[in-house]
């Protein structure tokens, strides 16, 4: 924080979203879009994280569970429920979140190297910790998420 | 240097052609010479060497000009064809080939072929007053465009035929820098146009090493509006104008000519009887009504049809759009149904679904016509096959003659391009285990060169290639023993199967029945890579023999890859498709009816034991098995579905029905499923997975193991 000397410090756009208590967030530059759920054809033998394929206007793309991928504790489907959209490498990915909240402005001074958390596996697919009056944001790393197992 | 990249594609694309012709021709030309044949190697031969030196390839152009003259020498009979020869104009053409293809790649060749130069002279080193640069050319010292005999017969043919013939001056800008590439591309356009070129002058030599200033003229024929043509041609940059005067025999009393037909009535006008004295150089004499037969057809021939080249990839994004209006169309016409049924007798109800019947209708004939857009002769494939059957011939010390037919059946250029190694392993094979020595084959009461017959046709929604020799053949009883040598089979199964089923033992995985691996046969590429490749584009191919008389492969082939039909039916809540070529009937069973071979459920269908496989289960992690079905005591939907010679049945919840479907591929982050082979959306949206039907009868033998 203290070594801004510029007037302006660069920002990083990001979408914050919900899993479970906490708020995660991805790089703008990522997503595609943001839908409502709908119906997700199951695809057998996939890994277990993925559930299924849906119709994005006429494309067929799959769909991740994030909390299963991330190792967190499944969380009921809600009316909140959504699916961001990203794209990585030339593929598109669905990834199921609990509630998209906002578009926040993370100055790149805010945001630290995550640390060694005590928490699960999903550590590993931290790429950093920003803060935003006050509250905790956990920077997701899409390529990481995005990596086929 | 002027930049030439932008000619380049060009160039390369001609030269592919132009090198095909070069060696179904020469193929030709070692079997049945013919002095047609030798004036379209000729044209080839000559184009070639036209656009590589203006390109500025002077190697490739030497050597195509060592070739031109070795052919120019065969068509003024001052040399014969010989094995050696052709051997040696195909050492020259795959050089050639190799030069483009180095030029594909990198823009410049760097092949040095002065010996194949040499060698081409060599072999017009009996004639030596026909030095390396000598092409005759009559009347070279033409002053403006005066016409030979045959020239002026020709255009005279034309405009008997309700052509139109034209004197054209071609002006050039006074700054052109390659003057013979225009003067190419001035002729092409014409070609292209459905123009025949007739004289020039200077000649198309003179052309092609720019022996002219900044205009030339050419006698050109076409059926179209003559000022069509010029506007083309003043499209070509640097082309600064075109003159145009229609053309007309002035000498010769039309009308006369046109009456000679019945023969004595005619009055004696000056061409015809100046005509037969007078010995064509090249054309040994035939009567006259022959003989303007010949030029009718000489002078369609060259008329190309009406092509646009298309990139590929062009193609596929429109036929993907067009699968999109397929998916919408069922979407529409579903919507319309259900306003219907909710808003009876509405006027703005009829319309929408007279509206959706319509676009229902375009979207069909669009998918159709983009689809044959699509398509390409399999000649693309069979082309190279006469001189690899030749080749390997040769080198094996066979005789063989390949019969090839149903060249112009087209098919879709992905089924094209798997089909191509299956078909040249399938030939190897032919040649190397199939046809017998010459002399084996006399001594059996056989002619000593063999055939195969490779031929393609439609048949109902199917290609269907067969591939026959009057070999051998093979004996079901070798390969018996071959596959309990090779520990495929126990001698117990090996022989409780019928002749056929030890027939399909060459498709088995590391069975090879060559008692000697060759170089050309045993590269590990079995027939069990062929069977593969074939059912993986939805494909069967079958065997058929009979020892001593040959054998007989057919390969069935969908028309398409991008859109199938398909069944659709529903299992534990959703939708699958399975290919409809794989299917082959559905049955409603009482589950009482289902027996048990140790733990594999069976039913009995027609005195065959037909496998079941629940498709619940085999995508079930937690494995409900079939028996979980049984436990309602309602009837069962059953699919069966084979592949080659087997069956299995696939236990459904329900059958929905026959659609026609749009292939996706599931996601490459999802990688290969087992038992799916892609995806479709249907008319309601929702997604359906495809079965990989192969895959479910590797799963079933897995369980027999």
């Amino acid at each position: 924080m203290s070594t801004a000397t510029m007037t302006s410090v660069a920002e990083r756009q990001v979408v914050a979203f919900r899993l479970g208590n906490e708020t995660y967030a991805i790089d703008i530059s990522y997503i595609h879009e943001i839908i409502r759920m709908k119906e997700i054809t199951f695809v057998p033998n996939a890994p277990h994280y993925m559930r299924g394929v849906i119709n994005l206007r006429g494309r067929i793309v799959p769909v991740m569970d994030l909390s299963a991928r991330l190792g967190l504790p499944a969380q009921d489907e809600t009316a909140q429920s959504r699916i961001i959209v990203i794209e990585v490498n030339g593929e598109s990915i669905g990834m199921i979140v609990d509630a998209v909240s906002e578009v926040l402005r993370l100055p790149e001074d805010q945001i630290e190297p995550p640390t060694q958390m005590s928490d699960t596996e999903s550590t590993g697919y931290i790429s950093g910790l920003g803060k935003v009056n006050d509250r905790l944001v956990l920077l997701l790393d899409v390529e990481k998420v995005a990596e086929r197992v | 240097m002027m930049d030439t990249s932008e000619y380049i594609a060009l160039f390369l694309e001609e030269a592919a052609e132009q090198i095909n012709i070069l060696e179904q021709d020469i193929l030709l030309l070692e079997q049945s010479p013919s002095q047609e044949v030798l004036n379209e190697i000729f044209r080839a031969a000559h184009t070639l060497k036209g656009s590589s030196r203006a390109m500025g390839f002077t190697a490739m152009g030497e050597l195509t000009h060592a070739m031109e003259d070795v052919f120019d020498a065969l068509r003024n009979g001052e040399l014969s064809v010989s094995t050696g020869m052709v051997n040696r104009l195909f050492d020259a053409l795959d050089t050639i080939k190799a030069m483009r293809d180095q030029i594909a790649e990198g823009g410049t060749s760097d092949i040095v072929c002065d010996e194949l130069v040499q060698s081409l002279r060599d072999i017009l080193g009996g004639s030596a007053s026909n030095t390396p640069t000598a092409v005759p050319e009559p009347e070279q010292t033409r002053s403006g465009l005066t016409l030979q005999e045959h020239e002026r017969e020709a255009a005279l043919t034309a405009l008997d035929n309700g052509l139109g013939v034209y004197r054209l001056t071609v002006h050039l800008a006074e700054d052109t820098l390659m003057k013979s590439v225009r003067a190419l591309m001035v002729l092409q356009t014409i070609d292209a146009n459905g123009g025949v070129v007739i004289a020039s002058h200077p000649d198309e030599d003179a052309l092609d090493n720019e022996q002219f200033d900044l205009s030339f003229e050419l006698l050109v024929a076409t059926d179209k509006p003559v000022e069509q043509l010029r506007s083309v041609l003043l499209q070509i940059s640097e082309i600064r104008e075109v003159e145009v005067a229609s053309w007309q025999e002035a000498t010769t009393p039309r009308l006369a000519q046109a009456t000679t037909g019945t023969g004595a009535a005619a009055p004696p006008s000056e061409a015809p009887s100046a005509e037969e004295p007078v010995p064509q150089p090249t054309q040994p004499a035939t009567p006259p009504a022959a003989k303007s037969e010949e030029e009718k057809t000489a002078s369609r021939t060259p008329t190309p049809s009406q092509t646009v080249r298309v990139d590929v990839a062009r193609l596929d994004t429109l036929l993907n759009l067009v699968g999109e209006l397929v998916i919408d169309r069922t979407r529409v016409a579903q919507l319309g149904r259900e306003f219907e049924a909710r808003f009876q007798h509405d006027e703005l109800v009829d319309s929408l679904l007279e509206t959706a019947g319509h676009i229902g209708r375009i979207t069909d004939e669009l998918q159709e016509h983009i689809m044959k857009a699509r398509m390409l002769p399999i000649e693309h494939v069979f082309n190279r096959f006469p001189r690899m059957i030749r080749d390997l011939a040769q080198k094996f010390g066979k005789e063989v003659r390949l019969v090839m037919e149903g060249q112009e059946t087209e098919l879709d250029r992905s089924v094209i391009e798997i089909i191509s190694d299956p078909l040249i392993h399938m030939l190897r094979n032919s040649v190397d285990h199939g046809i017998e020595p010459p002399d084996q084959r006399e001594s059996l009461g056989k002619p000593r060169q063999g055939t195969i017959r490779l031929s393609a046709r439609h048949e109902e929604n199917h290609i269907l290639i067969e591939i026959e020799d009057d070999g051998k053949g093979m004996d079901p009883t070798h390969l018996r023993e071959a596959a309990v040598r090779k520990g495929i089979l126990t001698r117990d199964a090996a022989e409780r199967l019928s002749d056929r089923e030890a027939l399909n033992l060459i498709f088995a995985p590391g069975f090879s029945t060559a008692k000697e691996v060759t170089e050309v046969s045993g590269r590990g590429v079995g027939m069990d890579i062929v069977r593969s490749n074939v059912q993986r584009v939805g494909g069967i191919v079958e065997v058929d023999s009979t020892p001593g008389k040959g054998t007989r492969f057919s390969i069935r082939l969908p028309l398409t890859l991008a859109i199938i039909r398909a069944l659709l039916v529903g299992v534990a809540g959703q939708v699958y498709a399975i290919p409809l070529s794989s299917v082959l009937e559905t049955l409603k069973i009482q589950p009482d009816t289902v027996q048990f071979v140790g733990r594999r459920p069976v039913i009995v269908l027609r005195g065959r034991t037909l496998p079941l496989v629940s498709l619940q289960a085999y995508f079930s992690k937690h494995g409900a098995d079939i028996t979980d079905s049984r436990r309602a005591e309602e009837p069962m939907f059953v699919v069966v579905v084979g592949l080659g010679e087997r069956q299995i049945g696939l236990v459904v919840s329900h059958l929905i029905g026959e659609q026609e479907i749009v292939i996706k591929s599931l996601s490459r982050y999802l990688g290969e499923i087992s038992g799916v082979s892609g995806a479709t959306i249907l008319g309601d949206g929702r997604v359906a997975l495809i079965l990989e039907v192969a895959d479910l009868f590797d799963n079933v033998s897995a369980y027999a193991a």
